[in-house]
């Protein structure tokens, strides 16, 4: 077939897989963004936040999307980072996603690299998990209070505390507020459980199992490795307004948001730039 | 008559005839035997002919000087094709954040379209295919920018559908303008397509699909059978760039699988996993050697020495690395090397003896 192709033919289906590739695209997301939104929601810098530094050989700029798990240890502070297993992706959650979680797999003889799976996860925004964190927070801040007032001149317990008011401040200002709250196969059902267009968020992701070894007992966990789309391109419209925020000098305890973003995911679950507003100082 | 259907046919076919003619005067110096005045000019003006017609239509190298030329143009063109099509994505990224986002589609899509027409141009203008060449793996470049890029700017989740098309497209602009550089190019982004379905069939996230090398064995397959099936003659050293990477794809994974058997889907001890490699790396290089002496796959032959060394050094590294003291240790590895050798001299000499006997 392919000696029997003359070379005008070639460059012609060349030409016509160019036009059709791009033909499929830009349907694909003019499909995307047309018709009722599957979230619109407003974020600030807390979960949308600029690239930490501007490459100068790259113009382009993506917000990135930060979101957190809330782990399972209630005295971790670090264990909200989405790094870390969510409680909720147990054994049972991960077989509903398609994990075959075999114990044999875990003896040293037969151990797996696990390969991860796609799944629909579920974020929710300024939700029960947030204020959990936030609860978590000042529950370990009183508790470093009470230890220093009750031992001034420890060093130790001045460091601990000090990291306390940090993190308090933190989960006040700048940490997300946006926690994964469940996964699935089918983001139908998911919407159908989470209706608040407004407060939860439907995206890809990609999610994986690990072994947890506790008192010498392999427990299955999940992590969510990432989120399909986790980079928001600005357009040039909204360019204007970041470029100045990013011009603008910050003094060290100035951590408040500087900006809110209004984003939109369509029927793909891939989303998109709608609006941005710069926060006032007051305001920040 | 010309019989050549594709460069290095007639590439071949010029270096036979100055092989002919120098040997041919080394016969008449010393007195062996000699041409009269009526067959060398007949075979003189045949053979110049020939190369004639052969430089017109494939533009091979008729002198060891040319062939020197041609060398270094070659080196020049493949370094200009990879530096312009770095240069592509560089210039794009410098610029893009500045313009709208119609003019950015715009851009991204018009340029594989111009870049196409200027391969085609330099296909039709210049015989040489070295400009050509550096034409289409810009155009190459500029669709990969094409796609990548409307994924960035609209968010798009990635897919492994792209790398389908781009192979497609590497592909037909490969033989279209007979370059081995944007064949290979098509293998890689085909293999990788391959492979990642081939991982998504077994449950994984596409991306992942280097979690499980085995991924990587239809592809393998796949690219060692197509120049098997579909005869390419008419392109220069097509089915030699087929065969090298299906073995690369074969090989290399059992290679990983024969030491580090948690990456295998196979469902036993991994002791037995990485043993059932390790067999396997020596029978299909082995046989790859068989094949390639059979079939006069010269390619081949190479890549299972190879790759038959590594999976012999290996295994030696995995006895006695830990068990005795390196200078022994490098001493038995240069021992076996010789011990080759000598295998591979009385094989050779086996064969010489045959012919010779063949001929009487």
């Amino acid at each position: 077939m392919i000696k029997t192709l003359s070379t005008r033919t070639l460059f012609t289906l060349g030409f016509l897989i160019l036009i059709a590739s791009n033909v499929f695209v830009i349907s694909r997301v003019a499909g995307n963004r047309t018709g009722p939104y599957e979230t619109m929601i407003e974020l600030t810098e807390r979960e949308l936040s600029l690239p930490y530094s501007m490459h100068e050989e790259n113009s382009g700029m993506s917000l990135q999307l930060q979101w957190r798990t809330m782990g399972k240890n209630t005295n971790d502070y670090y264990d909200n980072y989405h790094y870390n297993s969510p409680a909720w992706l147990d054994e049972e959650k991960l077989k509903s996603l398609g994990f075959t979680i075999d114990k044999i797999s875990d003896s040293s003889e037969r151990r797996k690299r696990p390969v991860p799976r796609q799944a629909f996860i579920a974020l929710e925004y300024q939700g029960e998990p947030y204020q959990e964190s936030l609860r978590r927070c000042e529950k370990k801040f009183e508790a470093a209070q009470s230890a220093l007032q009750t031992n001034a001149g420890n060093e130790k317990l001045r460091q601990e505390f000090k990291s306390a008011e940090t993190q308090l401040q933190s989960e006040h200002t700048t940490a997300s507020r946006l926690f994964a709250v469940d996964a699935g196969l089918r983001p139908e059902m998911l919407r159908k459980k989470y209706p608040d267009r407004s407060r939860f968020i439907i995206a890809a992701g990609v999610v994986e199992q690990n072994w947890n070894y506790e008192n010498k007992k392999a427990i299955p966990e999940g992590d969510i490795s990432n989120l399909m789309v986790e980079r928001i391109h600005v357009p040039l419209e909204f360019r204007k307004i970041f470029d100045e925020i990013l011009s603008e000098k910050r003094s060290g305890d100035a951590k408040s948001p500087r900006y809110k973003v209004q984003i939109a995911y369509g029927s793909r679950f891939e989303p998109w730039m709608r609006a941005v507003t710069k926060m006032p100082d007051d305001k920040r | 008559m010309m019989r050549e259907t594709s460069k290095s046919d007639a590439q071949q076919r010029a270096d036979q005839i100055r092989q002919f003619q120098a040997e041919l005067a080394i016969l008449e110096k010393d007195n062996i035997a000699g041409l009269d005045h009526h067959q060398r000019m007949a075979i003189a003006q045949y053979h110049q002919e020939l190369l004639l017609q052969l430089a017109k239509t494939y533009d091979i190298d008729a002198s060891k000087r040319e062939k020197q030329f041609s060398l270094g143009m070659r080196i020049a063109s493949f370094l200009g094709a990879l530096g312009l099509a770095a240069s592509v994505f560089f210039f794009f990224y410098q610029f893009w954040g500045k313009f709208s986002t119609s003019a950015q589609v715009f851009i991204l899509i018009a340029a594989p379209l111009i870049t196409l027409c200027g391969t085609m141009i330099t296909a039709r203008l210049e015989a040489t295919g070295y400009f050509s060449k550096i034409a289409g793996l810009v155009c190459i470049a500029c669709f990969v920018l094409n796609l990548f890029m409307l994924g960035q700017i609209f968010n798009i989740t990635p897919s492994d559908n792209a790398f389908f098309v781009w192979a497609v497209f590497a592909f037909l602009l490969a033989y279209a303008t007979d370059t081995r550089l944007l064949l290979a190019a098509g293998i890689i982004s085909f293999a990788g397509f391959l492979a990642m379905r081939a991982g998504t069939w077994w449950g994984c996230y596409w991306i992942d699909f280097g979690e499980r090398p085995e991924n990587f064995f239809p592809a393998a397959i796949v690219m060692f059978l197509v120049p098997a099936i579909f005869s390419h003659k008419r392109f220069s050293g097509f089915d030699m760039i087929y065969r090298v990477f299906a073995m690369l794809l074969f090989f290399i994974p059992i290679l990983i699988l024969s030491n580090y058997a948690p990456v295998s889907y196979i469902n036993l001890d991994n002791d037995v996993i990485e043993g059932m490699y390790q067999v396997a790396g020596f029978i299909f290089s082995a046989a790859a050697i068989w094949l390639g002496l059979r079939k006069n796959w010269i390619d081949v032959v190479n890549c299972g020495n190879v790759f038959f060394v590594i999976f012999l050094y290996t295994k030696f590294y995995d006895w006695w690395w830990e068990a005795m003291p390196k200078y022994i240790f490098f001493f038995i590895i240069g021992l076996t090397a010789i011990l080759a050798l000598l295998i591979f001299k009385r094989l050779r000499s086996a064969t010489y003896h045959k012919l010779q006997e063949v001929r009487r």
